[in-house]
């Protein structure tokens, strides 16, 4: 059986005097691993302790999906062939595109939920609960969930 | 411009004779085993080629190109040539998942039938040939199945939000769009325990989803979502630096996959067009 996806966890400090002034906010996620299985992310604002079985409800801090269609985590090529070259070279005159599992990105809108959550709090709590939405059995679940940066970010009207 | 347009039409709509038409066509391509055939076509997106846009990638030097849309545009237009050389006329019906006969009923009886009179339906699943890639078996798929509740099949209003998403905002547009795209995938493919093992379908996987004859309706819908956005916002509504981009292996840019006009085929819908009472060519 395979393991159960490591959740993410982080808090991101606020500084929002008016709140009546965001337009829009979104949690950005960038350089997302998408060589695994396909998988759902579920974002749940303000509750450390969601997991894999916590409604998606907004009384439970809910906030929104992304999902990831993977590439399976099995490399069907020799070997190599799933490498991910650790920078794209910004050539002109190369014109193929960048490797396939160039890492990708993500976003979810969250404006409501940060205005209500920004009039009591200067905190914000994050997490990210993966669900597994293939399988195979050379795929590493456990670490399903794989990124480099989370951005909050807020737009103003 | 092309000579004639071909229309694209829903799946629930297809008339007796449209649905055979469609069929014959992909049962011919199935039995191709050469550059005209599915198997072909289908090995572009994932196993062996890999080909496929997703997400954002870099492109000529620019970081953060999407041509997620143009890709599955020239790709679909590609394999529709491929059928009509086979089936002449015959259009890649789309999937509509939106509507609540689709959450009712899950996937199109079209595809989901085991059978078409008497004879296996040709939609309904398609032989993987790469024993050496492990993939020498039929494709398979479990829709709304998973490890966790399912959540329903998108509304319409969740799909009007992201229509509505304004103009100069194509990468805005195209990521939200990809994004449910993918949630598609994962719902129709699914998963399953079969003899005490974990099993995916073959949608929910960029390897092997194009093998799955649903595969070419579910981007159908997709691609009629972005010709309706565009038609709204501007048809060649795109950043400038996309345009002039190849879209490898079709030889093509996504300039040239901008206006369905020009590649031959519109989409059916409620625009009704009656013969006037004149024609041209009587014009002595």
């Amino acid at each position: 059986m395979a393991k159960v996806p490591k959740v993410f966890k982080t808090e991101i400090a606020l500084s929002l005097k008016d709140t009546k002034n965001i337009a829009k906010t979104t949690l950005e996620f960038h350089g997302i691993n998408h060589s695994g299985p396909s998988y759902e992310a579920r974002i749940f604002l303000n509750n450390k302790n969601a997991n894999e079985k916590t409604a998606k409800t907004e009384k439970n801090g809910y906030a929104g999906s992304f999902y990831i269609f993977g590439h399976g985590g099995k490399c069907y090529g020799g070997p190599g062939h799933c490498r991910i070259p650790p920078k794209d070279i910004a050539d002109p005159y190369d014109n193929r595109r960048s490797h396939p599992l160039t890492p990708t990105f993500r976003y979810v809108t969250i404006t409501k939920q940060l205005q209500k959550i920004a009039k009591k709090a200067n905190k914000i709590s994050v997490t990210v609960v993966p669900i597994p939405r293939s399988y195979n059995e050379m795929a590493d679940f456990e670490n399903l969930l794989q990124f480099e940066k989370l951005s909050l970010i807020i737009y103003d009207k | 411009m092309s000579d004639q347009i071909n229309l694209r039409k829903n799946i629930n709509n297809l008339t007796v004779d449209e649905l055979q038409k469609f069929r014959s066509a992909y049962k011919k391509a199935m039995r191709l085993t050469d550059n005209r055939g599915y198997a072909y076509f289908a090995g572009f997106h994932g196993v062996p080629t890999f080909s496929c846009w997703h997400g954002p990638q870099t492109k000529d030097g620019w970081p953060g190109v999407r041509l997620f849309l143009p890709w599955h545009r020239a790709y679909l237009y590609r394999f529709e040539k491929a059928l009509q050389d086979l089936e002449p006329g015959v259009t890649i019906p789309w999937w509509d998942w939106r509507s609540s006969g689709s959450s009712q009923n899950k996937i199109p009886k079209a595809f989901s039938d085991k059978k078409a009179g008497s004879e296996p339906n040709i939609l309904y699943k398609f032989r993987m040939g790469f024993p050496e890639h492990g993939l020498n078996r039929d494709t398979r798929r479990f829709p709304g199945k998973g490890f966790g509740p399912f959540e329903g099949l998108p509304s319409p209003d969740t799909i009007q939000q992201i229509l509505d998403i304004p103009d100069n905002h194509f990468d805005e547009f195209s990521d939200a769009l990809e994004d449910k795209h993918g949630f598609i995938h994962v719902w129709t493919g699914g998963q399953t325990r079969q003899n005490g093992r974990l099993v995916s379908g073959d949608m929910s996987d960029i390897a092997t989803a194009a093998f799955d004859p649903i595969f070419w309706s579910h981007h159908c819908m997709i691609d009629r979502l972005w010709w309706i956005w565009q038609k709204k916002n501007g048809i060649d509504e795109i950043p400038d630096h996309y345009r002039k981009m190849s879209l490898e292996p079709f030889g093509v840019t996504t300039d040239e996959m901008l206006d369905i006009y020009n590649l031959g085929y519109d989409y059916a819908g409620t625009e009704t067009t009656v013969n006037g009472n004149w024609s041209r060519s009587t014009n002595g």
